[in-house]
């Protein structure tokens, strides 16, 4: 059984003016020690994606339909009482910027050793051993458990972020752009840590980011998202060998590589979706080279090839 | 367009909404009054009509005062008075206290550290008596009382411009604009003044109603707007000497009008901060 | 080609305020050496990037160039003329020849100016044109940047816009000038990836037309590579290794250049990657250790490195490298 299975997954914000269909019907699975990249670029709804499977989209957000069955128990039709015994114990997050994240007034090791003492019933002394044992996973050294956040640096701050996400064993890691603000030296350590996780404690990762190039190094499966809606899914190998979508083939395109002589670096024609406006039929036909007149029309569903999921009319998806 | 906005803000703020429109209404009452006065106001505040002391009645909506002059038409023509005062000082005030601010802030350096030397020193001074100390030095009159009441709120405006500006001084787009090679001034004028003036009106009212009991004050302790002119503050003070005998009309309508008029600007200042600038819970 | 921008022994510290009692106890100063001795030569019409992670100094050095910030010691030469120390008149009229594209599209434009006011300041500032001639020129510029119809950009607000289409307004105000020589700090970093390439070529199609030459800075190496001739590798203030773009990208021999080029995501998949330096990024330039400043860093520090700081050596035709091992 996967551990878990996203199915049809609707989360919409009501403001004042509009409704901004942000999450539009997702559906995607993941298995116990797999590393799953949602790639989008500004305006995907990757984010709030990320916020729905751990129930904290913000005000005026809310999940409109669908089912998030994480270990055989659905998610979105929890009790929040229930849900507050998940959420930082089997599944937890990290987020963009740790200096918000972490409480500035508290040493970093106690702010572990109190999330151990919420979730589980151990004493403090065992609390702070299990604490330096994940800094330590991390590549903190244990001498920092006295440290405040603002005496680390920004890469050992998202380190820390980690060693308080695993402190208490999740099946599941959501990483929202974890090092988006880090520079790139930084950002392969801390990519090495949470895939080292994976192969050590078996840890699933939910890594959603902009940058495909990190994530098709780092996933085992990629998941690309635009407009509200998954346009392909498959492993990252079969991405980088067989894109199909246009939109995933498009962004490939456009991804600069550095160890590329310098070659044609293209873009995509226009500007991504207004979620509160999307246009009709399928959301990327605007923008596609290859739009037909069924594209602006009517939605493509979506297409299995084996285990490659593409929604789009050249792969059939039609009625 | 403007009725869309106002329904809009109606449904998502609305007891911010109901609390500026309420004191807008009340500050356009007044001034209405005030501009209609000569067609409001039955009799010439300045003059006796009638006995003195008659309690209200239908010829004499509000009772006539202590010289016999109709207590209703003074009230109106008051509006004029205090408006005028108040406005003029305020604007005064922040016409000053902006460029002082703007210069202040932008060049920084010693002469940034002399002036706000001198308005802290007379931000630290109590309103009021700073007002009271002016007025008496200058001596009563009408022009006088709007010096008086101006020098008292120059620093408030310096110290809101000031912060504004220090903190768009140091913004790209200012950089930007160095870097096309804009001159200081045309810095300040097109790049960091429009960006600090949105804190302004909000400012501006709390302020001006701040100013309108500093007026009434001034003229209770004699040393605002003299008389014979109908002044609010002044009438309360005339007022009060009868006060015990019973004849209380006299000093409690101009009292009451005091009252709404601050009430009324300080509603739609706090409104309106409350809509440009909303608080997170 | 002629060289149009020469950096001489840059140096630019800023002081650290001081506590009370470091006032009353030392006389010794602290400070942050962001860019600490670096010389380098733009030739006219190329691309020349300098390139490395925060805190390594680019930024500070492209707004000395731009004379947005004083240099503590070292000369800036521009087109054969010392612009380190000029003034008043004289460097207004170098602006006109020297601007910035900024990375931050949403914070470069004066949010209460319309559009097309902004892209008309700088004919208004450098007595180019007024009123009507003014406004064609701004309606043609605004085509050529792509923000069609121009008489609707022309009236719209900074924040009527999206991000690619705000740095277009910016790079439309950088180029109504015609410029020679364009710092670009960022240009496209916050752009979204299926955008970058538009907003690249727009750059690349003004540089064609206009003749100029670019000094980009970025922490980007893929977007680097992509159109830079030159690269200079920047650490802790100096440069590490530079030359052709070509050379360094394909064969590093810095170090730290071969740690970063390894760590570079590439849209290839599963890549593990093999970290070739250790340890922390500083916090901060303040404390510099003795020697190169790479070598607590490095993993083939040698005693040398921890004592000596390295010269220039040259490691191919064009290609230079600041390390003892080479």
């Amino acid at each position: 059984m996967p551990l878990l299975e996203v199915e049809k997954l609707k989360t919409y914000y009501f403001t004042p003016d509009s409704v901004v269909k942000a999450v539009d019907g997702v559906s995607f699975t993941l298995d116990k020690g797999e590393i799953l990249a949602v790639v989008g670029e500004s305006g995907s709804g990757k984010s709030t994606l990320g916020l729905s499977i751990i129930r904290l989209v913000p005000r005026p957000g809310k999940i409109v339909g669908g089912k998030v069955v994480f270990e055989g128990v659905d998610l979105v039709s929890l009790p929040e009482k229930e849900m507050c015994k998940i959420r930082g114990k089997k599944i937890s997050a990290i987020f963009q910027d740790p200096l918000t994240s972490l409480d500035p007034l508290m040493r970093v090791g106690e702010q572990i050793v109190e999330t151990l003492m919420t979730h589980f019933d151990v004493s403090k002394e065992e609390a702070r051993e299990r604490a330096i044992k994940f800094l330590e996973m991390v590549g903190i050294s244990g001498e920092r458990f006295y440290d405040y956040p603002h005496q680390f640096s920004g890469g050992m701050r998202q380190r820390a972020m980690i060693a308080m996400a695993i402190a208490t064993e999740p099946s599941l890691i959501i990483a929202d752009e974890p090092t988006t603000a880090l520079d790139v030296v930084i950002q392969a350590q801390i990519m090495n840590v949470l895939v080292g996780l994976r192969d050590k404690l078996g840890v699933s990762v939910i890594l959603i980011t902009h940058d495909i190039a990190l994530a098709m190094e780092v996933s085992d499966k990629m998941a690309v998202m635009y407009g509200g809606h998954l346009v392909e899914v498959a492993s990252s190998e079969e991405i980088y060998r067989n894109p199909l979508h246009p939109y995933t083939k498009a962004l490939l395109e456009a991804v600069p590589d550095v160890e590329a002589p310098k070659g044609e670096l293209k873009y995509i024609p226009g500007s991504p979706p207004d979620l509160s406006r999307p246009p009709p039929g399928c959301r990327f036909h605007p923008r596609c080279p290859y739009t037909t007149e069924k594209c602006g029309r009517e939605e493509p569903r979506e297409v299995w090839l084996g285990d490659h999921m593409v929604k789009c009319f050249l792969y059939g998806g039609g009625r | 367009m403007l009725i869309a906005l106002l329904r809009d803000y109606l449904k998502r703020r609305p007891v911010d909404t109901i609390l500026t429109l309420s004191g807008t209404a009340i500050v356009a009452l007044i001034v209405v009054m005030a501009l209609a006065a000569p067609l409001i106001a039955p009799y010439d505040p300045y003059v006796s009509v009638d006995e003195a002391l008659l309690p209200p009645s239908p010829k004499h909506l509000m009772g006539t005062d202590n010289l016999g002059r109709d207590v209703f038409s003074r009230v109106v023509y008051g509006s004029q008075i205090i408006l005028v005062v108040v406005l003029t000082s305020t604007l005064t005030s922040m016409a000053i206290g902006a460029v002082l601010g703007l210069v202040s802030g932008y060049f920084g350096g010693t002469l940034d550290r002399a002036i706000s030397v001198i308005m802290d020193s007379i931000y630290a001074f109590p309103g009021l008596i700073l007002a009271i100390a002016f007025a008496a030095m200058l001596g009563p009159g009408v022009m006088n009382t709007m010096i008086s009441i101006s020098v008292v709120y120059i620093p408030t405006y310096f110290r809101m411009v000031r912060g504004q500006v220090l903190s768009v001084k140091s913004k790209l787009y200012v950089e930007a604009a160095r870097a096309l090679g804009a001159s200081h001034g045309r810095i300040m004028i097109k790049y960091v003044l429009p960006n600090v003036l949105p804190v302004l009106p909000v400012v501006f009212s709390m302020n001006v109603a701040d100013a309108v009991l500093t007026e009434a004050a001034l003229s209770f302790l004699g040393v605002g707007v003299p008389a014979p002119t109908p002044d609010w503050g002044f009438d309360l003070k005339n007022g009060q000497r009868n006060l015990l005998a019973g004849y209380w009309w006299a000093s409690t309508f101009p009292g009451i009008f005091i009252v709404i008029l601050a009430l009324g600007f300080s509603l739609l200042g706090e409104g309106l901060n409350e809509l440009v600038n909303p608080s997170r819970r | 080609m002629s060289e149009i921008l020469r950096v001489e022994n840059l140096k630019k510290y800023f002081p650290l305020e001081r506590s009370l009692v470091e006032k009353l106890l030392t006389r010794r100063h602290r400070y942050v050496k962001a860019v600490d001795g670096i010389s380098f030569s733009v030739k006219r019409g190329e691309i020349f990037t300098l390139a490395g992670e925060t805190g390594c100094g680019k930024t500070t050095t492209g707004r000395i160039i731009l004379r947005l910030e004083e240099p503590t010691s070292g000369r800036v030469v521009f087109d054969g003329e010392d612009i380190t120390e000029l003034r008043g008149e004289e460097l207004r009229r170098l602006r006109r020849r020297i601007q910035p594209i900024f990375q931050d599209p949403y914070a470069s434009l004066n949010p209460r100016m319309k559009v097309g006011d902004a892209i008309r300041d700088p004919l208004e500032i450098h007595g180019i044109a007024e009123g009507d001639d003014a406004r064609s020129l701004v309606l043609e510029m605004l085509e050529k940047v792509g923000l069609t119809p121009p008489e609707k950009f022309y009236d719209l607000y900074p924040r009527d816009l999206s991000g690619g289409q705000r740095q277009r307004v910016a790079i439309a105000r950088a180029m109504i000038l015609k410029p020679e020589f364009v710092v670009a700090d960022e240009p496209v970093s916050m752009i979204d990836v299926s955008l970058k390439a538009a907003i690249l070529e727009l750059m690349l199609r003004f540089k064609k037309e206009l003749g100029l030459t670019y000094l980009l800075i970025t922490h980007d190496l893929a977007v680097a590579r992509y159109v830079t001739d030159t690269v200079a590798v920047m650490y802790l203030g100096k440069i590490v290794e530079y030359g052709d773009a070509d050379k360094v990208f394909e064969k590093p021999v810095h170090p730290y250049t071969k740690a970063l080029m390894s760590a570079i995501p590439t849209p290839r998949p599963k890549r593990r990657k093999e970290l070739l330096i250790k340890g922390e990024v500083p916090l901060s330039p303040i404390d510099i250790p003795p020697g190169c400043r790479f070598h607590p860093r490095c993993p083939y520090a040698t005693e040398k490195c921890k004592r000596e700081e390295p010269e220039f050596v040259e490691v191919g035709k064009n290609h230079y490298v600041a390390c003892w091992l080479a």
